[in-house]
């Protein structure tokens, strides 16, 4: 069981205000900074990245009891739908952009700012994925990141993109083969 | 080639855990905000308890009517 659906099923089973405080508070210090990062890059402003990212924090809180997923992922795609939904209701007017640019070195700088000292192992890792979106087709590298870094699941992704769940997991599968094919062939 | 995906999908997953580490460090969730998740936690628990109560109050109501009118017969 992961760290987050541990405290979903602590929660359920949580008997007073205290112990849901605490196990609230918990979720949200985990889930909380990439929700902020994530209203950042995608609100027209601050400001509006700030109001849907508080708002996404309420509504996660007090929702927990209708939420019913089971895995860390379930929990971060839900998680995201919620914020994704607030941006879209602050940005009515404006045509919902799927893409997401990646720029690499600030990328690094967010790794940098988590771990000043990283072993060449997990050093080599890293450089690996980042090149692999960095080659992947625009719209493979959204698919990419959106599933194996923020954690949706192809469900949560079906429904953002307008496309059936089994589209999704197969068209997951192919980016990932194609990215390493670019990959090899312009390391 | 399925091995070589699933080696590809690790090092991305990699990615992603330094990547929460780094948002951790630069966007940590910020007193304020954990103060108004906690208050509308305890809103609603207070909303929960009342309803409770008040259920619990027109149970116990009802079981003393349905006793008092078996006295009836």
């Amino acid at each position: 069981m992961g760290q987050l659906s541990e405290l979903i099923s602590n929660y359920r089973q949580a008997k007073t205000l205290a112990r849901r405080l605490a196990i609230v508070s918990e979720l949200i210090c985990e889930v909380g900074p990439e929700l902020e990062a994530y209203a950042k890059r995608r609100a027209r402003t601050q400001e509006i990245a700030e109001e849907v990212y508080q708002e996404t924090l309420v509504v996660i809180a007090t929702n927990l009891e209708k939420y019913k997923g089971n895995s860390d992922n379930e929990f971060r795609s839900w998680c995201y739908t919620i914020i994704r939904r607030k941006l879209a209701n602050y940005m009515r007017d404006e045509k919902p952009d799927n893409f997401e640019s990646f720029d690499e070195s600030n990328l690094r700088d967010i790794i940098a700012a988590g771990q000043r000292e990283i072993s060449p192992g997990v050093e080599h890792d890293l450089k690996y994925a980042l090149s692999l979106l960095a080659a992947a087709k625009p719209v493979c590298a959204v698919l990419l990141w959106v599933y194996h870094v923020l954690g949706w699941t192809y469900q949560a992704i079906a429904e953002a993109i307008g496309k059936s769940y089994d589209a999704v997991r197969v068209q997951l599968n192919r980016c990932l083969h194609d990215a390493q094919s670019l990959m090899e062939k312009s390391p | 080639m399925a091995k070589e995906t699933d080696n590809a999908a690790a090092k991305l997953e990699t990615l992603a855990r330094h990547l929460r580490a780094g948002w951790k460090k630069l966007y940590p969730v910020s007193e304020e905000n954990l103060k108004k998740v906690s208050e509308a936690v305890q809103r609603q628990w207070d909303q929960q308890q009342s309803q409770t109560q008040k259920k619990s109050l027109s149970k116990g109501k009802s079981k003393s009517r349905g006793h008092d009118q078996a006295h009836e017969y």
